[in-house]
């Protein structure tokens, strides 16, 4: 029973210590993005997935920590649920492992952990700027939905003006013959049938 | 002519029919925007399901374009029935009451008699697609409000709020295009049978059967597809795409024209020598 | 005159020959009584007429001009065909208000219903009207274009007696007006009343086409029936006119209507009255014949 007990606290101080022993660089992160608790923003979004066909939108977004993003704009508008801007704020603020992978001067590769099964996601593969905390790219793997790739374009401020999102998503069907075109096969939805999805998110900082 | 179609006008206008195929209209109307009213969320929430797996669909959903698109629907059956029990009976009434000889021993000639009935049957299409439009459009749009549609066509396509009016005008042209055809075909057939509901019965019986044999592409028909006036009439969908296909639009106005032309000139003849003996 | 003279008409409906190579004119100004059984093809010939048959061959004048097709009588004619045909769901005036528009012209139709009749229900919904009602808004109808010619096609059809003399009346006041008028009936007394020249058909031919101050020179069967024996003078009267006796007391003749002035008056004188004389026209002869 004792030596239970022991293992435990072992185990404990080593998760605190290896919190405790993330690098400069993540830190750093964590303190640009984990900190920044509201983002007020315009969104232009462009849609690429088969099987949809959406026109461009322009939204405004409220994002808050923890909280739903308030959307604002005409129409109906498809946002996603991930890869947007909030996502930053989401994995700096999870308890979680980095571990560096490459260097490539001021570019550095990291993984990141979640250490909490309770987060959406699981690892994060990110490509940043160690001088301006600039995330270019990123590969965040989901509980619920797939890997969404993202690539990110910055001018000063330290969050994206462009994002380009890509993941996998199941083909858009609806088992509905459209009468007036000829040689149509009937298209059921089927489970397996996944294809890339693709959104460009063009971001205009209103609180900048 | 402007007196003979005048007085088709006041014979069609003074016989209760019309105002009936009128107000069921409005009442099928009526009926979808209170079944959208109540369980309008709850479908397209079903329908879009896959979507909601990745995103969050903001906006108003359920608003009165998406009702009048849904309204459209009724363009496959409801619409053309009751349009032919109008335009069927406004040649094969004359036969019925036995007001033919009455018609045809005045001094209008029989050429001049058809052609009145025949413009008087395109006014009344154009009417009928008129109420059908503001019946669908002007109380969703009061109560639901107005926004962007979601269309299942070749997956889902968006159509912007801004763009929406114009495609569905062009709907409705289109269509009224399509029934005045459908209407030539009744006319040919009421003329033949000499019975209105003989004709509507053929001529709904030749859409049903011809649309559904479309639905369930079996190989030997995919190729005389084309041909099928059933085919053409469907048409008006493309008005929905993203990018409308012109083309192939404008392909099937000549067609549907041309199915007109070819419908009064088979009625023309055969009325001309026709024995009234009756 | 003629106002229409018709030549060689013939019509077949598939492998029944409905009228076979007839020739009639219509005498301008008079009533015609076109007379059969039913099928005997009056009506044929006047849907020939109004252009709602096409008949398979026949000349046609109108007027002493010839004309190239039979449809061409409508524009000096009104029609009433078969049974009178109305648009039920408006009133009487608003059925002539209808055809008169679609002719183009111009008529009282108040007038015109007071003419026929009808002047109390010009508001009354056709789908009301009693039959009777129905066949004078139809003459009615055949007068919106001030025809010179009437063709009424059984427009007795329905009345009642009161109803039927006032149809006669009109008949007549119309043609005293000028309207040559062709009556069609198989109704043989009351046509013998109106009509001026009648015209028997038969399986599609004329059986007999014959005026009436014809038919008034002609000998008709007279029948005679006594009821006292007849004297000797009386019998020998009788053989010597080639009487044929049926009974002893019942005998038939043939003897125009002096002669049987004369004859009657000859009887008496001898003893002999009779008690019945019963005259059956050539017309009244050649129609029992047919239909018998």
């Amino acid at each position: 029973m004792r030596k239970v007990i022991f293992f435990l606290l072992v185990l404990s101080v080593f998760q605190s210590y290896s919190q405790q022993l993330l690098d400069e660089n993540i830190q750093n992160l964590i303190e640009v993005y984990a900190e920044k608790k509201e983002i007020n923003c315009e969104i232009t979004i462009d849609i690429e997935i088969e099987g949809m066909q959406i026109p461009q939108k322009v939204i405004t977004v409220n994002f808050e920590e923890g909280k739903k993003p308030k959307v604002k704009g005409k129409g109906l508008a498809l946002v996603p649920k991930k890869g947007m801007i909030n996502q930053f704020n989401e994995l700096f603020n999870t308890p979680l492992q980095a571990i560096k992978m490459d260097e490539n001067g001021e570019e550095l590769d990291y993984k990141l952990v979640s250490l909490i099964n309770s987060s959406e996601w699981v690892t994060a593969d990110i490509r940043f700027n160690s001088i301006t905390n600039q995330i270019f790219e990123s590969t965040i793997n989901t509980r619920k939905h797939g890997t969404i790739k993202a690539k990110h374009s910055y001018k000063e401020y330290e969050y994206p003006i462009r994002s380009i999102l890509t993941f996998d998503v199941k083909k858009f069907k609806v088992p509905l013959r459209f009468i007036g075109r000829q040689n149509q096969n009937i298209d059921l939805p089927n489970g397996d049938d996944q294809v890339q999805g693709k959104i460009v998110l063009q971001y205009r900082y209103i609180d900048e | 002519m402007i007196r003979l179609v005048q007085i088709e006008l006041i014979k069609l206008f003074r016989s209760t029919r019309t105002y009936l195929t009128f107000g069921i209209t409005l009442v099928l109307m009526l009926i979808i925007d209170l079944g959208l009213y109540s369980d309008g969320d709850e479908l397209f929430n079903y329908l879009l399901q896959s979507i909601n797996d990745y995103f969050y669909l903001e906006g108003n959903l359920v608003n009165g374009y998406l009702i009048s698109y849904l309204a459209l629907n009724t363009l496959w059956v409801h619409i053309p029935t009751l349009i032919v029990i109008v335009t069927a009976h406004i040649f094969s009434s004359e036969f019925e009451q036995g007001t033919i000889r009455l018609l045809l021993t005045q001094s209008a000639s029989r050429g001049e008699c058809l052609m009145a009935k025949f413009i008087c049957m395109i006014l009344y299409v154009i009417c009928f697609m008129i109420v059908v439009a503001l019946s669908a459009l002007i109380p969703s749009v009061m109560i639901f409000g107005t926004g962007d549609v979601p269309v299942f066509i070749d997956g889902i396509q968006f159509i912007q709020e801004s763009s929406f009016l114009s495609r569905f005008w062009k709907t409705l042209m289109f269509s009224t295009i399509a029934m005045v055809a459908f209407s030539s075909l009744a006319m040919a057939f009421a003329i033949w049978f000499r019975n209105t509901l003989t004709a509507v019965l053929v001529v709904l019986g030749l859409l049903i059967v011809l649309t559904l044999l479309q639905t369930f592409v079996f190989g030997i028909f995919s190729s005389w597809q084309p041909f099928l006036f059933s085919y053409h009439i469907a048409k008006w969908q493309l008005f929905f795409m993203s990018d409308i296909p012109m083309p192939s639009i404008w392909n099937s106005v000549y067609y549907l024209i041309g199915m007109t032309f070819i419908c009064y000139v088979v009625t023309y003849i055969k009325f001309n020598k026709m024995n009234i003996s009756e | 005159m003629n106002i229409l003279e018709v030549e060689n008409l013939s019509l077949a409906y598939g492998k029944q020959q409905v009228l076979d190579d007839i020739s009639f004119e219509f005498k301008k100004g008079k009533i015609i009584g076109l007379l059969g059984p039913n099928g005997a093809g009056k009506s044929s010939i006047l849907k020939v007429l109004a252009g709602l048959v096409f008949a398979d061959s026949g000349k046609l004048k109108i007027n002493n001009q010839s004309q190239t097709e039979f449809h061409k009588v409508k524009s000096i004619t009104g029609f009433h065909i078969d049974s009178p045909s109305f648009y039920p769901f408006l009133s009487a005036k608003e059925n002539l208000y209808l055809l008169m528009k679609m002719n183009q012209k111009q008529i009282d139709i108040d007038v015109l219903l007071r003419k026929v009749g009808l002047e109390n229900v010009g508001s009354k919904k056709v789908r009301f009207f009693s039959t009777g009602m129905k066949q004078r808004l139809a003459i009615a109808q055949t007068l919106l274009r001030s025809p010179e010619l009437l063709i009424l096609d059984e427009p007795f059809n329905g009345l009642d007696p009161n109803g039927f003399q006032d149809l006669i009346d009109l008949i007549q006041k119309l043609n005293a007006e000028g309207i040559t008028i062709v009556v069609s009936s198989h109704l043989l007394n009351e046509l013998e009343q109106l009509a001026e020249h009648f015209i028997l058909l038969h399986h599609g031919k004329i059986a007999l086409d014959i005026s009436k101050k014809e038919l008034q020179k002609s000998k008709n069967k007279v029948e005679f029936n006594f009821i006292s024996e007849l004297t000797e003078a009386s019998i020998q009267l009788l053989n010597d006119k080639k009487a044929e006796f049926i009974s002893e007391n019942r005998l038939i003749l043939k003897l125009n209507p002096k002669e049987v002035e004369q004859l009657v008056l000859a009887l008496v004188h001898n003893g002999n009255s009779p008690v019945k004389v019963e005259t059956l026209t050539l017309l009244q002869e050649k129609y029992l014949e047919i239909t018998v």
